[in-house]
């Protein structure tokens, strides 16, 4: 790092604002097809009705509340990496964190609709806000999912103020040098930032206290989460140790995320010298930690199971890992994978051994290599949640309240629509605003200095 | 009306260079601005560790945003009461959820309303030149350092004795 200079970063950082290769536009044009299916879909529920989904009695959760609990951890990545990783001084943060703070956003952009889908009457979702109305009502304050409203919305908005306070420095370089209309655009959106010292005290000043308000905050939203399946009673949600496995498991997925989205974008735009091999080890360290931390959670899940003695656990969890036992046989096909058997094989497959071969400096420095583990904790992330969300509520206490669940062509449709949803945010993102940070890049450089030496002659930090 | 701005300003390529100007007009008792490209600590230090409001906006915010917390939480459950087997009516432990989130949110808003905010009024404050001049000159987001100097006529042959002993690029003049 210390050959490039800061004329470097910003010419190679804003030549990716250039025009894009026409790849780009078949990308976006993939990502919006997406996305066109998802509304098609979503249009088709508003319609006809949540009878068009899979939802129905006993299993009023299915594929939404799973995308919801995925893609708020997903999200989970970028704030760890822009405000916890900060707060740490972690060296290799700066060239990652813009990329995660914007998945971040649109991760909880994305997350934020499912709620709203899930209620079916769109249209009548500001009822989970408290606002004064004619009969004087006022929300449950005591629920979960209230609770729910207040963490993922306090969530979002500190997610972007973030987001855009990191960038406002940013758009002014890219002021500077853009001419015609978009110099006119970026003029507005850098709201008078001109690099006066001024300005950087308050800057690093507020961004220290956002990063520390953002830290206990990341950590709760995900908890808050969890607390909507464990403060019920039903087997396998009813649990203590949701919060920190949620919370683990939202920085594992969204890790992977980060990783599923930086390896492409380091080798379309030459980043080489910026997201270098100790970046990508390092966030790879972090996914192997809390790989370790999720697959203890599943195995003490397991083990509580038995060693509480409580049969509805113990029958709920030989249900996830064996299916259908003999004696019950009239509630399902004895010997054939169930759904959840099958969530559940993948989830620990992708969960916890694939990253194994982490353990290796060969395959942590193997960029491809990070990449397709980082698929597979992706797509092992998505069945971890379907598995919680679903199975739990197929086999609850009473056998005369047990049934199954299976996606329809619709819930798939949404699914499919929130990656295209997220997926052509992020590419535009990338494509009209930088996708490093370019000051906290420079931060990072040493400076110009005319006498090596002079640095200790005004301290450091 | 709109103050006008009266000095010089000059841009370096170096930073230990633009740190012992700055230090040189501060104990000098100049009024100056400082521009770079990004945070730097010598130029802070150079410049006397000067203290932002910051910290004050956040902590009144962030407190009442733990205030509205628990206040419309706790008004809200007496106003229309929901009772739930023998649950407290105001249950403290499940409003600290909506208390600290409050606090966050209120906190961290303001805090960045207080950073564009503070900016602005500095920006007013401590004038900047007006001129195309300084205004096209765009490197002080890319690669240079700029000292700014609001000072009378009579005091630019100093300043710009002391800006051109440290390798000054430029200087410009604007009375």
């Amino acid at each position: 790092m210390t050959t490039i200079t800061y004329a470097d970063v910003n010419e190679d950082i804003l030549r990716t604002l250039e025009r894009p290769k026409p790849a780009y536009f078949l990308l976006v044009a993939g990502f919006a097809t997406a996305l066109l299916i998802g509304a098609l879909s979503v249009a088709i529920q508003v319609d006809v009705g949540m009878g068009v989904s899979g939802i129905s009695h006993p299993i009023g959760w299915g594929v939404y509340i799973t995308n919801f609990v995925f893609w708020i951890g997903i999200g989970h990545a970028g704030t760890l990496i822009s405000a916890v990783f900060f707060l740490t001084r972690a060296p290799w943060r700066p060239s990652v964190y813009r990329a995660a703070e914007g998945m971040t956003v649109f991760a909880v952009m994305t997350a934020g609709l499912f709620p709203l889908i899930h209620v079916g009457r769109i249209w009548y979702a500001f009822w989970l806000i408290p606002y004064p109305n004619q009969r004087m009502l006022w929300v449950n304050f005591k629920s979960p999912l209230l609770w729910d409203v207040f963490a993922v919305s306090t969530y979002l908005t500190i997610s972007i103020t973030f987001f855009v306070i990191g960038l406002i420095p940013d758009l002014a370089a890219l002021r500077d040098r853009a001419t015609g209309i978009r110099k006119l655009i970026y003029t507005q959106l850098a709201v008078g930032w001109n690099n006066s010292y001024q300005q950087w005290i308050h800057y690093t000043r507020g961004y220290l206290l956002l990063a520390a308000l953002a830290t206990p905050l990341v950590f709760s939203v995900h908890s808050i989460v969890s607390w909507d399946f464990a403060m019920s009673l039903i087997p396998g949600w009813h649990t203590t140790i949701f919060a920190p496995y949620f919370v683990a498991g939202a920085i594992f997925s969204g890790l992977a995320m980060v990783l599923t989205i930086v390896i492409p974008m380091r080798a379309v735009f030459g980043w080489e010298k910026y997201i270098t091999e100790h970046v990508m080890q390092s966030m790879a360290k972090v996914i192997l930690f809390t790989s370790i931390i999720v697959g203890y959670a599943y195995a003490s899940e397991f083990f509580i199971a038995w060693y509480s003695g409580n049969v509805f656990e113990r029958g709920l969890f030989y249900f996830r890992l064996f299916g259908e036992p003999a004696s019950h046989a009239p509630f399902g096909d004895v010997g054939d994978m169930t759904f959840p058997q099958i969530a559940f094989f993948i989830m620990v497959f992708c969960n916890v051994i694939a990253p194994i071969p982490l353990w290796r400096y060969k395959i942590r420095t193997n960029v491809w290599a990070l990449f397709f583990i980082a698929i597979l904790i992706n797509i092992g992330m998505w069945f971890e949640r379907f598995n919680i969300v679903v199975s739990s509520l197929q086999r609850d206490f009473n056998p005369a309240n047990w049934g199954t669940y299976y996606p329809t062509i619709v819930e798939s449709g949404i699914t499919l629509g929130s990656f295209g949803f997220f997926f052509t945010l992020f590419a535009l993102f990338a494509r009209a605003m930088p996708s490093l940070a370019i000051a906290e890049v420079k931060e990072g450089l040493a400076p110009p200095r005319r006498n090596p030496e002079s640095d200790d002659a005004h301290g450091h930090d | 009306m709109k103050k006008t701005f009266k000095g010089m300003w000059g841009s370096f390529e170096m930073i230990d260079e633009t740190a012992s100007v700055i230090e040189a007009l501060r104990k000098d008792g100049k009024d100056y601005s400082v521009l770079s490209p990004c945070p730097r600590h010598e130029l802070t230090h150079a410049m006397g560790d000067p203290a932002s409001p910051i910290p004050f906006i956040t902590l009144i915010f962030g407190g009442l945003g733990i205030f509205f917390g628990y206040a419309l939480t706790s008004w809200t459950s007496m106003d229309w009461v929901l009772p739930v087997s023998a649950k407290p009516i105001v249950s403290i432990p499940a409003f600290t959820i909506f208390g600290f989130e409050l606090m966050v949110l209120l906190g961290g808003v303001s805090t960045a309303v207080g950073i564009i905010l503070l900016g602005l009024i500095d920006l007013y404050r401590k004038r900047l030149p007006r001129s195309v001049q300084f205004k096209s000159y765009s490197r002080f987001s890319n690669d240079r350092f700029g000292v700014v100097v609001r000072c009378e006529e009579s005091e630019a042959d100093g300043v710009e004795k002391l800006m051109r002993s440290y390798n000054v690029e430029e200087v410009v003049r604007e009375f």
